[in-house]
Formats: C-alpha cells, structure tokens, sequence
C-alpha cells in the first residue's frame, strides 16, 4: 500500500510538469489587427493553410490601432506578426522593428505581385512586408437618385466625367439643406485617419499635382506647384458651393444623406453586411487635368524580434498566397494584390471591378514612400481640412508645404 | 503579552541619552516603512517618469526603436515657433477660462441649494453626484451623441423649442463651448461635495448672529457663506484649473482636435505629435513647458489666496 501509495505521488507530481513541458514547446503566433479587417476571412485563410499550430488574431480599435503596434515595438512586447498600412512601412522599416522577408520569400512568388503591391512591400532595396491585397477608389453613386433624376454614369476610364461634368451632376443631386452630392473623402471630417489622406491626395493628383518630389527631399513645387493647388482648390469648391458638407453625418451614403462617394470596393462588403438594402453604383473617378485613382493598402510584416519567425513566415504564406488571398478578396471584396488571383477569379471581370481593373492598369497611383510618411499624411490631411472649411487655399498649402519639407529635413 | 526590553546603557555614554535615541531611531523607521509604499509608488510612477521625460526632451527618441540622440534645446526653441503648439496652449486657456469659473459657480450654487434642510434633498444629492462617478470616455461619448446633427438628443429638443439646429462639434465656432459644458457636466457635482464640506464648517452661531442683526439670505450668503468659504473655493479653483489645463479625453473622444484644432488642448496635441508621428522627443519638451505653466499658475493661485485669507 505503501509502495502504490508513493508511486502514486510522483506519478501526481511528475504529469503537471509534463504537461508544462509539452505546453511550453507548443507555438502560437499572434497577429496584430483592427475590426474592419474582417477576423473571419483571416482566419478561414489560416484554417486553409493547416499550419497545425495556433494563431491569434488580437484585435485594436481602429483608430488607435498604429498607436498600439507602436507602443508594443517601442516596449519590445509586439505581436509576431502586425498588419502595416502602405505607406507607413518605410516609417516602421527605418525604425529597425520589421524583419526584412526577403529571405523567406521566393523570387518567382514575390513577382506575382502586381507593380504597384511590389512597391509597397519594398523600401531601400528590401522586402518588408507582404500585401494583403491591393487597392483601388472609385466614385459611388445612389442609384436610386441616379435613376430618378435620368443620370446615366460612365463605365469607363475613357469616358470618366471631366471635373466640370461632375459640378454639373452635383448641382442636379444637391437639394440644400437637406441631401449633399458628394462626400469626396472616405468619412466624415470629424475623423482623423489615413483613410481621408488616401481619398484626399486623389482631388490633387487629379488637378495635376504631386505630394513631394521623387527623390523624397522636398515638398516645395510640388505640394505648392500649380497642379497640386488647381486639386485642392476643387475639393474646396465642392464644399463651398454646397455640394459636400463639414456636419459629421452618421452613415450619409447609406441614409440618402449624401449622393456620391469615394471610396474603395471594400465598400462592397459592408453593405452587404451591413445595410443589403443599399442600391449602389459605381463609375471611374472623374478627370481634371488628369485621371488619378488609388492604390496601397495593409500589408502582413514580422516583428525583428519574433521568436517563432518560420512559423510566423508559415502565416503569412497562408494569409497572402494565392490560396490564402483568394479567399481573403472573396470574403471582403478588396482587390488582389497577386496577378494570378486577379486573372482566376471571374468576379474581377464583372462590374464594378472591371471599372477597378482598368484603372489599376491606366490610372492607379501611388502615396508617397518615405520615412516621414506620417508626418505628411498629417500635413495633408489638415491641408484638406482647412479648405473644407473656408480657409485660404494658398494659406493652407503654404502651411503644409513648410510642415512637410521640416519632417523631411528630419530623415536621416 | 509583549516584552520591552530595555537598551543597555553603552559605558562611558548617559544612558539615558542612549535609550532615547534609539527610541527616536525605532520610531522613525516605523513611520519611514509606513510611508515606504508610498514612496515607492510615487518614485515608479511619477518622479522616474518625469525625470525620464525631461531628459527624453533633449533627445530625438524614437518610441519603437527605442534609440534617441542629443539634440540640446532645439525641441524647446522649436516648439514656441510651431504655431499648432501655440494654438493648443491657446486652446487650452479658453477652456480653462471658460471651464474654472462657470464649474466653480454652479458648483457653489448647487452645494447651498442642496445643503438646506429640506425633505428628500439627499436624493437629488446622490443624483447629481453621478456623472463624477462615471468614466469620462463614457460621458465624452454620451454627449457626443448628444450634440450627433442628425439624431442628437441636443437638436431634438432645439426643434421642440422651434429653435435653429445647431453643428455643435462639426462648427468651429461651437465646437470648444460644447466640448466645455461636456466638462462641466462630468465634474460640477464633484466640487459641490466640497463646497457641501465646507458650509459643513461654518459655525451655525455666525449665521444666526446675522440673522439676528437682520441680514437677509441674500446678505448671510454674501458676507459669512461666501467669506468662510474661502479656503475651499481656494482649493476648488486650483484643482478645477489643473484639470482644465490637462484635459484630454474629451478632445481624443469627442472631437480629435477639431475641426480645425479649435479643439486641440495641449495634451492632446503633444499625445499626437508623440504617438502619431513618433516625435517624442519635441512632445517631452512641450510637456515639459506644460507642466512648469501648472506650477506657475498654481503658485499664483496660492500666493493671491493666502494673501486674501491674511
């Protein structure tokens, strides 16, 4: 009895510490994200992948989003793996935070990726991160307004509304006071996110502008040339005329508040989500001296100091390889970031992402790549704020100008 | 049963000096380990951080590499030079202004009304005591609600009273108002509590010596409540000014700084500058300045109390 009794009592004390040591060799990667990138569709495209370990998905609010991932490098606590915004990978990959993917991603998979995707995950001659998919913006319209008032919308490029064919739609839509025609931005001015800076440098390409020089040195001719404030002076119309509004309206293209909207296809999925009910339509972004739409969006890095870095390359594959991106476009609408994906799914062919195709290929441009990026994108964005509200247009981008070439004095 | 033990007296040495210096040498290290938690707590959480922050104010640190180099005070002739930081401290003392006075009066005002002796007035006591007890991110995000121009409960009541619809939040004009009576609302009943404490204080013989003389309610209120209360309001006035001076939420809740930085407080614009574009380095030396105006307005604030308490 004695004999059971003191087997009994190592076997008691012996299986908790095997278990431990079989519990400590287990891995889990963990992946920062934001609830507007749907958790479902990551983590079918996961499941897909059978990687036999575990993954979190941890989620951030959206607008406090970057803050946390930074907090978390800065105190050396970061997820293995965070989901990065285009154009800020320059910003984290000088930091020293990312580990740079080039030794894990193959050359023949890496030139999958469309042009502009490739330009997105590279910066000084290096692979950062892996695109989750690609972007594009087009112009959304009621289609019920549309219907009633006789406004038939272009289909293609080619035939996109000039900036002047678009105030005279504007004046038909509007009825003042009560239903604007356009938000010419991604929310609302009462927000303050990358998502405005993205929808707002397109009214500036359009006028013929550019953010900074090529080489990323200034911003002087560039941020203040001609074009830049022919654009900016536009978008300060439509809210002068009364074609756009400054009141922060809870969902405006959705309750009939606001006719037309820029906006990228993901727009798409919310409303079947969200509000089935909506009859949307979609046209190319109009021209003014020239035809400008959107690209970049987030993209899967590694954390320099993961421990699990295989495994954590293993999740990106699942997530951004063509199975892994298949099912992430199908689920959320967005574009695909990988030429393969784009060509075997039939719904890239149909409208409205045909109109997002052609213009990924004619008219898509880039936002700036450069370590400053946050700096800038503040710049502008309070730029474009300001003459939403009345403000000077040569004041404002003299202010901005000045606060961009100082954060590009500051990159060493 | 505890058992003293008396020191053993050194020779050569009184004796009795003996036993009371290490009496006094025990009692001290009692209170010292009493005070240890504290001091530890204060240490961790608000001298090494200051001190960490006044140095990182001379340094172009950089929150997620951690690494940061010398730049000696070019953070603290830079700020004075960036106008968005100037408009914030600009921002920031409208709100005070508008924030400390009014708070303190309605405050005031409350606590007499509420410290009479009437049937149920302890009710309306705790009633009006809730908003101090709730999370201002909740009330910042009820009273944006509020103040929402298409279903807000402010514009609702504006057309019942056939009144014009107002932007509130989305007006450059409004926004900063509406922001303060936000504020306001969230802490008012706070103070009343202390003002309740200190008309508590007042010795009921001088206001019936008043009453006796003739004064009205009017005149007790003026020249023994208003005078006696002194010290509180006092106390009252530089609390609510150091809160208004470090208001963030509201500003990070409600508004983001907008529209146009009409609404941009300091501290919300060096939390941006420090984790939105990663310039800690400037937002340390602007909260460095921030903190020394706090202390300056606070001396100020006490020398012209103890001045009018003489």
């Amino acid at each position: 009895m004695k004999r059971f009794l003191s087997v009994l009592l190592v076997t008691l004390l012996l299986v908790p510490l095997l278990i431990t040591s079989a519990t400590a060799e287990e891995v889990t990667i963990t992946l920062a994200s934001f609830p507007d990138q749907p958790k479902a569709a990551l983590e079918a495209a996961i499941a897909a992948a059978n990687l036999g370990f575990k993954v979190e998905i941890i989620e951030y609010p959206q607008n406090e989003y970057e803050n946390k991932i930074k907090m978390a490098f800065g105190a050396g606590n970061a997820t293995d793996l965070v989901l990065i915004d285009g154009p800020n990978t320059a910003s984290y990959a000088a930091t020293g935070v990312l580990e740079p993917l080039d030794a894990y991603w193959a050359k023949e998979d890496f030139d999958d990726l469309v042009s502009s995707a490739k330009s997105t995950a590279t910066w000084n001659n290096q692979i950062w991160v892996a695109p989750l998919n690609e972007s594009n913006t087009v112009l959304f319209y009621n289609k019920k307004v549309f219907d009633e008032l006789g406004i038939t919308a272009p289909t293609k490029v080619e035939d996109a509304w000039t900036f002047e064919q678009l105030l005279d739609v504007c004046e038909k839509v509007t009825i003042p006071g009560q239903r604007y025609a356009i938000q010419p931005q991604m929310f609302s001015l009462a927000n303050k996110n990358e998502g405005q800076t993205y929808t707002q440098m397109l009214w500036l390409w359009m006028g013929g502008g550019e953010v900074i020089a090529p080489d990323g040195s200034t911003a002087t001719g560039f941020f203040d040339g001609e074009g830049s404030k022919a654009g900016i002076q536009f978008y300060a119309d439509l809210f002068t005329k009364g074609y756009a509004t400054t009141e922060d309206i809870v969902n405006a293209f959705e309750t009939d508040r606001v006719v037309m909207w820029v906006n990228g296809p993901w727009a798409i999925g919310n409303w079947r989500r969200d509000f089935p009910n909506v009859e949307w339509g979609a046209t190319p972004m109009p021209k003014g001296a020239r035809s400008a739409s959107g690209s970049g969006s987030w993209n899967i890095g590694m954390s320099a100091a993961s421990k699990h870095k295989e495994e954590a390359w293993k999740v990106i594959e699942a997530i951004t390889g063509k199975q892994g991106q298949t099912i992430w476009c199908e689920e959320t609408m967005n574009t695909p970031a990988r030429a393969s994906v784009l060509e075997s799914l039939d719904m890239y062919k149909e409208y409205p992402f045909d109109i997002i195709n052609e213009q990924m290929l004619k008219t898509s441009m880039a936002r700036p790549s450069t370590p400053a990026y946050p700096q800038i994108s503040e710049a502008l964005m309070d730029c474009f704020f300001e003459v939403a509200y009345g403000e000077d247009v040569n004041a404002a981008v003299a202010k901005a100008t000045q606060k961009m070439n100082e954060a590009l004095g500051n990159v060493k | 049963m505890h058992k003293f033990v008396r020191a053993r007296p050194i020779p050569g040495t009184g004796g009795k000096e003996q036993r009371m210096t290490v009496r006094k040498l025990r009692t001290s290290a009692v209170g010292y380990l009493f005070i240890l938690p504290a001091v530890l707590i204060i240490g961790i959480f608000f001298v090494y951080p200051a001190i960490q922050l006044f140095t990182i104010g001379f340094t172009d640190y950089n929150l997620m590499s951690g690494r940061g180099s010398q730049v000696g005070f070019s953070n603290y002739a830079n700020m004075f030079r960036n106008p968005d930081f100037v408009n914030s401290l600009g921002v920031t003392f409208k709100l005070a202004l508008f924030i400390v006075p009014t708070q303190t009066l309605i405050a005031l005002v409350m606590a007499v009304l509420v410290n009479q002796k009437l049937r149920g007035v302890s009710l309306f006591r705790v009633l009006f005591f809730f908003p101090a007890i709730t999370s201002f991110v909740a009330v910042a995000i009820m009273w944006k609600q509020m103040y929402n121009p298409t279903f807000g409960l402010a514009n609702t009541l504006l057309q019942w009273l056939h009144l014009p619809r107002m932007r509130f939040l989305s007006s450059k004009q409004q926004a900063l108002i509406s922001v303060g009576v936000a504020c306001i609302w969230k802490s008012w009943s706070y103070f009343m509590v202390i003002f309740i404490s200190g008309l508590k204080e007042i010795p009921q013989e001088i206001e019936e010596a008043a009453r006796i003389d003739g004064a009205n309610s009017f005149q007790q209120f003026l020249f023994i409540t208003l005078p006696m209360l002194k010290r509180v309001t006092l106390f009252v006035v530089v609390i609510t000014t150091m809160d208004a001076i470090k208001l963030f939420i509201p500003a990070f809740t409600m508004t983001s700084g907008g529209p146009l930085g009409t609404t941009d407080t300091t501290v919300h614009y060096v939390w941006r500058q420090a984790f939105r574009l990663m310039q800690v380095g400037p937002a340390a030396a602007m909260s460095t300045v921030l903190f020394l105006i706090i202390v300056a307005i606070t001396l100020v604030q006490f020398k012209i109390g103890s001045k009018e308490n003489q």
